[in-house]
């Protein structure tokens, strides 16, 4: 039984410099419930902790946590989702700042795709087809970028990305700036 | 006025910018030709001393909102050629920026300064630069992008297992690296650019102040490809470009009449540009090296999650330039890829290259790279197109062995169930006796090890031997008045360490040189 809980991180203003002073609230979401298990206030590095215990926690839960950052003025800056947590130590690096949202803007990645595709198969151009070991690099390299579609999905997920990304149209969908990882601790 | 200009319609940018809707005419003081580590600065500091400055640059303007940390689309947004620039042998891709900012927007903001060794051997090689201007450029560099040490408490799972394999192997130099990145995200995605702007590249750096200062006078054409100069007894009067679409149509043409030209756009392009208008046909394109990279993954029953966090924070040096070693050596650093690059990296194919992504986040990674010798050559095929020829020679493909050896046993030590390679004939080992055969199979069949490089260098090589040497040291292309090339291709020989800093302080001291002299 998971009997200590650690919520930790750092948060910095728009200018990158440290934010002393917010006021971090920490969630943890029970039975559809936000139920609050702490706060604390960020010190002179940015940084905050919050250590609770999880009521009721089995190691077969997931701990779905969330926090909320206000600002020095009281203003609710930052209001994270529940994410899902095994460990009971999450660590969330949060950038005060939305950046220029912008609902007409161009589409720069349209057909970004298809440029890194055609981009490896034009590779074909510049090599020496005699040379069989340059043959298989080529189709290998071309192989695994044609297939990109069918990992990505399953390969964010995998990677934890999902709890990370900004929204792919990041300019046009107004997104909180959070990275949130579980805390780095090799096992003895 | 200072500001930015390009082919793309943006609504809303941080900085001044204006999309470019006919042919362009310009006149400056200077024409600097890219905007990565070395164009940058160069153009802050020709700003800084009252020059007006034109500076063009072949990719786009991208901001960190723009970057969405995708793979997919930022990949093709902000690396050269999409991130497919290999050698003509297809075993070594060269990775590039290709963006406003250039390399510094997508590298890992690895910090180091030139090494001593790296600086004198330099001397020796007919490069008049002394330890007083190196210092002082690199302290000026490391102030204006902020360099700072990684703290032990943001090293991540990799980068401490790293950490851990060299205590247990009984290597006494290791150390956390420098970033200039200020209060890292620790998104893990720094070679998608920085969501954040916490890294300190370019664009946020040298070219925001530069377009920021009300004196200045500093114009930014992106999208815009440098492709001719034209030039007479040894005078350059202009240099021409075209205004292409991100699909590579050109749209428009520029003409910049400048006094002095400098070209920055990174080794492989400065020689590409030289070699296309003819100058210095029989050397530019020599002397290539770069730092190519060998992965060794471990494979774990714990997860290491090693993409989350910062990916590049801690480096063994012992074999290394860094620590004393004069001919060759290496370093070995953590690193972890996006999964995009990582799977380029996986040298298996079909059923098991998936099964091995399943498992991306049980692996270690990290890689050696040697300071190679200067052997390769950058040269354009009859049909125009550019080729890369490379291959390690033996005391490069020795170290590369040698350093695969060390990491491949460390995993092992540290309790991995299997070690991947990029050996094409040997991807896979299973137990630490195998390595032999690793080895054995790195040094003997070189064409099948796939290798990664981030750092190219050379190519246009620098010193006082006008018969040897592209450039003088001050830059300046010999026969010419006010041509110069200035970036990672006038290095005599690899730097050994990752390069930016170096690229940024040599940046420094030929623009004070070049601002000293202006009136010659």
């Amino acid at each position: 039984m998971l009997i200590s809980a650690k919520i930790s991180g750092r948060i910095r203003g728009d200018d990158n410099k440290v934010a002393q002073g917010c006021a971090v609230t920490g969630y943890l979401e029970l039975h559809g419930l936000r139920v609050k298990v702490g706060s604390a206030e960020t010190d002179e590095n940015g940084g905050f902790e919050i250590r609770f215990s999880p009521p009721d926690y089995s190691p077969e839960d997931e701990l779905m946590v969330s926090i909320q950052v206000e600002d020095r003025e009281g203003r609710v800056v930052v209001d994270t989702q529940s994410k899902k947590n095994t460990t009971g130590r999450i660590d969330y690096q949060i950038k005060l700042s939305r950046g220029l949202m912008v609902k007409d803007e161009l589409d720069i990645y349209s057909g970004a795709m298809r440029r890194l595709v055609s981009a490896y198969s034009d590779l074909q151009k510049t090599i020496d087809p005699s040379r069989n070991e340059v043959k298989k690099s080529l189709d290998s390299l071309v192989d695994v970028v044609e297939r990109w579609n069918e990992y990505r999905d399953e390969l964010a997920k995998t990677c934890g990305l999902e709890v990370i990304q900004v929204p792919k149209l990041s300019r046009k969908e107004e997104h909180d700036h959070a990275s949130r990882w579980d805390e780095a601790v090799l096992p003895s | 006025m200072s500001g930015i200009y390009g082919v793309e319609r943006f609504t809303s940018r941080r900085e001044k910018y204006q999309p470019v809707d006919r042919d362009v005419v310009e006149e400056a003081d200077v024409c600097v030709i890219g905007s990565g580590a070395a164009g940058a600065v160069l153009a802050k500091k020709f700003s800084d001393a009252g020059r007006s400055v034109v500076l063009l640059e072949k990719g786009g303007y991208y901001e960190g909102e723009d970057m969405n940390q995708r793979d997919e689309d930022m990949v093709p947004l902000l690396w050269k050629n999409a991130g497919a620039q290999l050698n003509d042998t297809l075993n070594v891709a060269i990775g590039q920026g290709s963006c406003l900012g250039g390399s510094t927007v997508i590298n890992d903001a690895v910090c180091f300064p030139i090494p001593p060794i790296t600086r004198r051997q330099w001397r020796e090689l007919g490069v008049e630069i002394s330890d007083e201007e190196w210092d002082r450029a690199t302290d000026e560099v490391s102030r204006e992008i902020r360099v700072t040490k990684v703290r032990e408490d943001e090293l991540n799972r990799n980068n401490l297992m790293l950490k851990r394999g060299c205590e247990a192997m009984g290597f006494t130099v290791h150390y956390s690296n420098s970033r200039n990145c200020v209060n890292c995200m620790q998104c893990g995605l720094c070679h998608l650019g920085c969501h954040y702007e916490t890294k300190q590249d370019m664009k946020v750096t040298y070219i925001h102040r530069a377009l920021n200062d009300p004196n200045s006078r500093v114009r930014v054409y992106c999208n815009c490809a440098a492709e001719k100069v034209q030039h007479s007894d040894g005078l350059v009067e202009k240099v021409q470009g075209e205004f292409r679409d991100r699909d590579g149509r050109t749209v428009h043409r520029i003409d910049v009449r400048a006094r002095l030209v400098v070209i920055a756009a990174g080794a492989i392009a400065s020689s590409e540009f030289l070699l296309r208008n003819s100058i210095a046909p029989e050397k530019a394109g020599l002397g290539l090296s770069l730092h190519p990279v060998a992965f060794v993954l471990g494979d774990f029953p714990f997860e290491i999650r090693g993409n989350q966090g910062i990916t590049m924070a801690y480096a063994l040096h012992q074999f290394g330039v860094t620590n004393g070693v004069e001919d060759g050596g290496f370093l070995i650093e953590a690193i972890y890829l996006p999964p995009f690059q990582f799977s380029l990296q996986v040298s298996v194919s079909g059923e098991k290259h998936a099964e091995m992504m399943r498992r991306y986040n049980n692996f270690t990674m990290a890689f050696a790279f040697p300071r190679d010798h200067p052997t390769g050559r950058i040269l354009l095929t009859e049909g125009g197109a550019v080729r890369i020829s490379y291959a390690l020679d033996g005391k490069g493909l020795e170290d590369v062995a040698r350093g695969i050896e060390i990491l491949s046993r460390m995993w092992f030590r540290l309790g991995a169930t299997r070690v991947v390679t990029s050996h094409w004939s040997k991807p896979i080992l299973t137990r630490e006796d195998e390595v032999p055969d690793l080895v054995a199979a790195v040094t003997n069949d070189s064409k099948n090890l796939l290798l990664v490089s981030a750092h190219p260098q050379g190519g246009n090589r620098m010193g006082n031997d006008p018969d040897a040497c592209v450039v003088d040291s001050n830059c300046r292309v010999y026969g010419f008045k006010n041509l110069f090339v200035c970036d990672s291709s006038v290095f005599p020989t690899a730097v050994g360490v990752n390069p930016q800093v170096t690229v940024m302080s040599l940046a420094t001291i030929m623009a004070e040189r070049i601002n000293r002299f202006w009136e010659e």
